[in-house]
């Protein structure tokens, strides 16, 4: 429990910056492993959704953490930024999954038999866990924004003067 | 200020995408003077190599072909598998290949499967027909992690000389990707005609 403004405001400070590095830190590392990048070659592409697949866990852990301390601090703003970022995130997300998808049919396509069961495993398991990152972005938005449109309706002044508690000068 | 450093940011982001790869031919000169056995060290060519031994200065034995430049070629070790990997990625443009031992004969034709693994997935897979004679196969396999050279069986030896990394790759657009290009732009275009017929209508 926070105990005051003071203390509020550095825990809220520790919270981003705690997030901000879950995010940034995966992210970066992962970098390094996609040069040199081959973006039109389809084959490069599939293999690299495979590889860095697995890295988009922990900076959705970030994220959250960033909604979190967001939430409790009572930024709205933040908490408004940070749900667009969490769309736009699905969206990256979802046109990744259907690249992925029509990738994988040409891999496919051009494999030899032996290999085939292998290629479809293997998309089977990244688009399982594409598909789950993209729930978990899609509930990071509408937790994110209906938290928003609540701190709005709540911070609303009051339909009469005077209901505040104040005396209407 | 802001301004100039994304500029900055952006020439150093374009500069990262466009650096290109040093293409290299290896030929495995060098590395053994005989063909007893000397091992491909890790490193050559900026690859690790796994079950590669070098035949040098010995034709007679492994067949005077197998030596396309120089007098040594490679070869898998004990008639198994091998592979030649790195930590980052490379891109495979081409090797001579052939036979050297299957079936108890010499030069006798098999089948070799070669994978292009990345990141602990196959993305490229090709079988070549081996035959006794060396022969040139173009493989442009861009950005992979891992080169697995199958033999269907043990037994089976082949030589491997002059395999060229690095290289440039022509991408064509694959039928694939050409109709998801296509797939959007007709949406887009859907939308700008359904927006000027909804402007129509309101003016």
């Amino acid at each position: 429990m926070v105990a005051s403004p003071v203390l509020e405001k550095h825990v809220a400070r520790a919270g981003y910056a705690a997030g901000l590095l879950i995010v940034i830190i995966p992210l970066a590392d992962s970098l390094p492993a996609a040069y040199p990048l081959h973006l039109g070659v389809a084959q490069w592409r599939f293999g690299m959704v495979g590889l860095l697949s697995g890295a988009f866990m922990t900076p959705l852990l970030g994220l959250f953490m960033l909604l979190a301390t967001a939430a409790l601090a009572g930024h709205q703003r933040r908490l408004r930024a940070l749900g667009v970022t969490a769309i736009v995130v699905a969206a990256v997300l979802a046109i990744i999954s259907l690249s992925f998808l029509f990738d994988y049919l040409q891999v496919h396509g051009t494999a030899v038999n032996a290999v085939r069961p292998g290629v479809t495993g293997a998309s089977i398991k990244v688009l399982f866990k594409l598909g789950v990152f993209l729930i978990v972005s899609v509930v990071y938005a509408l937790a994110a924004l209906g938290l928003t449109r609540r701190g709005h309706e709540s911070a609303a002044p009051p339909p009469l003067v005077g209901q505040s508690g104040r005396s209407a000068t | 200020m802001k301004g100039r450093l994304l500029a900055a940011a952006a020439v150093v982001a374009l500069a990262w995408t466009t650096q290109a790869e040093a293409q290299t031919t290896l030929d495995f000169e060098g590395i053994a003077g005989d063909c007893s056995g000397t091992a491909v060290s890790n490193g050559y060519g900026g690859l690790d190599w796994s079950n590669f031994f070098v035949c040098a200065n010995d034709a007679e034995y492994i067949g005077a072909d197998c030596y396309v430049s120089g007098s040594a070629c490679a070869y898998n070790g004990y008639g198994t598998s091998a592979l030649t990997s790195t930590v980052g990625t490379f891109t495979f443009n081409s090797a001579y290949f052939k036979s050297w031992f299957s079936d108890n004969t010499f030069f006798e034709p098999y089948d070799l499967t070669l994978k292009g693994w990345l990141g602990g997935n196959v993305v490229y897979s090709q079988t070549i027909a081996l035959t006794g004679s060396m022969q040139l196969f173009q493989f442009n396999w861009a950005g992979i992690d891992k080169l697995e050279y199958d033999v269907p069986n043990s037994g089976q030896w082949f030589g491997m000389d002059d395999m060229t990394i690095n290289g440039p790759t022509t991408v064509t657009p694959e039928p694939m990707t050409v109709a998801l290009l296509g797939t959007g732009l007709f949406g887009l275009a859907g939308l700008r005609l359904r927006r000027r017929k909804r402007d129509a209508v309101a003016d």
